[in-house]
Parts: C-alpha cells; sequence; structure tokens
C-alpha cells in the first residue's frame, strides 16, 4: 500500500442531522483505485460490538489529487457516548480498495487515514448552557 | 406534529403471571417430593429395623429440602396473585406523553398518569411520586449464552401534581430531562434508555408502582423544530 493521504475535518464535532466537512488530499495512486471517504461509527466496552457505516463518498480514482467532502450524521445519531458499560466513538476515514495477491481480490477497502470526531445532539452548539 | 403518545404499563400482568406459574411449578414439586418423603417415612416406621441412624437423617434432609420448595412456591403463588389483584383494583396504569413540545434533553413535558379501569372506588387522596431513570445495558455473548448488563446511569425526582377529583388515582408529571445525560440510543448491542418509575400510595390498598419506557430524542430542547426525525433503526 503506497497510498499517502492527508486528511482533515473543518470541526472536530458534529450535531446529529448536520454536516461534516472536510478535506482530502492524496498521493501514490498507482492502481488508479477508487479514494472513498467514509463517516462510521463503533462501540467498545463489554458489550459486543456495534459498527455502521452511515455515509460516504468517492472522491476519484487519479493517482493523486485532492477534493472537498461533506458527509452527513443520521437525525438520531447515535450521539458519542463515554458511559461505565461502553463507549461509542465516531470516525471519518479515507479508505481504498485492497488489493491482494495478484490483484485479483479487491472486495474489501483498507483505512489509509483516519480522523476523531465526535457527534453531539442536534442544536447543542446554539444552548447557551452547552 | 400535534397529538399524544399514550404508553401502558403491563409488567404487573407479566409479573404476577409469572409469579403463578413458577410458583405453581416450584410449589408443586415441593409438595410431590414432600409427600413422597412422607409416604416412604411412614412406611419405614410401619416396618420397623429398616433404614435405621441413616435413613431417618436422610428422611429428615428431604423433609427439610421439600418444605424449602413448596414454601418458595406458595410465596411466589401469593405474591403473583397479589400483584394480579392490585392491578384489577387499580386498573390498568398509563402516561399520556403529548407528541409536542418532544421529549429531548433539557426539555420540560408534562405528561399526564392514570390508572383507569380499577374494580374499586379510591376514597382516600392518592399520593403519587415520581423519578426519571436512564439506563445504561449492554447485551454480550459467551459460548451459546447471552448475558445483558445494565447500570443506572442518571435518576431524577418529578415533580408530580395529583388529580384532586375524588374517586380516581391521576396526576400531572412533569418529565424534566437533564441537559447534561446522553439521548436514548438503541444499537443491536449496545443501549440507553429511559424510564418513568411511578409510586402510587392510596389509603387503604397496597403500594403500587408503574415503570413507563420514554423516548428521549437527541436534540436540545427550543433550539430545534419540534418535529421528531423518523428512526432508521
Amino acid at each position: 500500500m503506497s497510498v499517502r493521504v492527508e486528511l482533515a475535518l473543518d470541526h472536530g464535532h458534529a450535531e446529529c442531522g448536520g454536516p461534516v466537512p472536510g478535506g482530502v488530499s492524496w498521493t501514490g495512486n498507482r492502481k488508479l483505485d477508487q479514494v472513498r471517504v467514509v463517516l462510521s461509527y463503533r462501540t467498545e466496552g463489554r458489550g459486543d460490538v456495534d459498527t455502521a457505516v452511515v455515509d460516504h463518498r468517492d472522491l476519484g480514482t487519479a493517482e493523486s489529487g485532492q477534493a472537498r467532502f461533506q458527509l452527513y450524521v443520521p437525525a438520531l445519531g447515535p450521539v458519542t457516548y463515554h458511559g461505565q458499560l461502553y463507549r461509542l466513538l465516531w470516525q471519518v476515514a479515507v479508505a481504498v480498495p485492497e488489493t491482494r495477491a495478484f490483484g485479483r481480490s479487491r472486495s474489501r477497502l483498507a483505512i489509509v487515514a483516519v480522523a476523531d470526531l465526535t457527534v453531539v445532539p442536534q442544536g447543542w452548539h446554539q444552548h447557551p448552557g452547552a | 406534529m400535534s397529538g399524544t403518545q399514550v404508553i401502558v404499563d403491563r409488567s404487573r400482568r407479566g409479573r404476577g403471571c409469572l409469579g403463578i406459574g413458577c410458583g405453581t411449578v416450584f410449589g408443586g414439586a415441593g409438595v410431590a417430593f414432600l409427600v413422597g418423603v412422607v409416604t416412604m417415612f411412614t412406611d419405614g416406621l410401619a416396618s420397623p429395623g429398616q433404614g435405621g441412624t441413616g435413613g431417618l437423617l436422610f428422611g429428615l434432609f428431604a423433609l427439610g429440602f421439600g418444605s424449602l420448595f413448596a414454601a418458595g412456591g406458595g410465596a411466589a403463588v401469593f405474591f403473583g396473585v397479589r400483584s394480579l389483584w392490585r392491578g384489577h383494583v387499580l386498573g390498568a396504569a398509563t402516561l399520556v406523553v403529548p407528541s409536542a413540545p418532544l421529549l429531548c434533553l433539557g426539555a420540560v413535558v408534562v405528561a399526564r398518569f392514570g390508572r383507569s379501569g380499577g374494580s374499586r372506588q379510591v376514597t382516600g387522596t392518592p399520593r403519587l411520586t415520581a423519578e426519571l431513570i436512564c439506563y445504561e445495558s449492554i447485551t454480550y455473548r459467551q459460548g451459546t449464552d447471552s448475558h445483558t448488563a445494565t447500570r443506572v446511569v442518571g435518576r431524577r425526582d418529578l415533580a408530580v401534581q395529583v388529580d384532586p377529583a375524588p374517586g380516581t388515582v391521576a396526576g400531572q408529571i412533569a418529565i424534566a430531562v437533564p441537559l447534561d445525560a446522553p439521548p436514548s440510543m438503541r444499537l443491536p448491542n449496545n443501549r440507553i434508555h429511559w424510564s418513568v418509575h411511578v409510586l402510587v400510595q392510596v389509603p387503604g390498598l397496597p403500594d403500587d408502582s408503574a415503570t413507563f419506557d420514554v423516548q428521549v430524542q437527541p436534540m436540545v430542547a427550543g433550539t430545534v423544530p419540534p418535529v421528531a426525525p423518523v428512526a432508521p433503526w
């Protein structure tokens, strides 16, 4: 894997139902794979893991390039959570198809860059007491 | 969005039926065991010389064991019948929550609690106390078994105004959701859920309680339009 990616979010937090804007630049995509940015959450803790990709954007197949993107958090979240029994964490990741031996299997995505995100309830930043 | 959501607490009927069912099974097994032991015992007494001290000790042990089952089963049946009887006397507990304003973080929503369909008129003024409780629960699998762990992560007393109308058990409950609390979350293995727990104390009747699950939206009160998003799960 020789693709080099720089991922930057405009903000480190987003509201439920709100946008997640950011930018990506990449080089070294010699196999001209599809570069994709995904928004996902994952739980950690005592319980079995719950994980989901809630939004994604394809950024193209250029060998190098840069792009702006805007992903969206679902209106019902879930919100970022740090509890006693589990934590729920969000992240934005840039992924390209994983090339295996002989270049034939490309079903899996390899994460090449990650940015953490905090998802808060809708209207959180407008509230004076929040 | 206007209208109301009516939440009915049916846990009492479930608990009553469960108590009666378990009590009947365990109590019946205990009584059957006791009858068998007593029969063996009397047969032994009728033909002296058999068993000796060991047989006597075994008989006493078996009697105690059977008595435990019978007593436990009897208690379960008693509490099950008592639970069903209270439900019959006081009626089904309901909580009517208005759809607007939305129940969300920092919101205060006035809901109406009531018991209806009871067979007996309530003569004294009832006393109602209510509590809002937030639970965190997880599910995990070990081998072929599935386990659930639950923790209370927050609770607060709610203001209650009892309905003064005679012969009724009703009142208004101000559900005040804290701002710094997590909203409801329902993932397959990790959940946050909220419930309103109401304790009813009526003169002349046993204390009663009801629990209503409510949905706290991931929004901050007063900052968003009062329209509930559609659940994706």
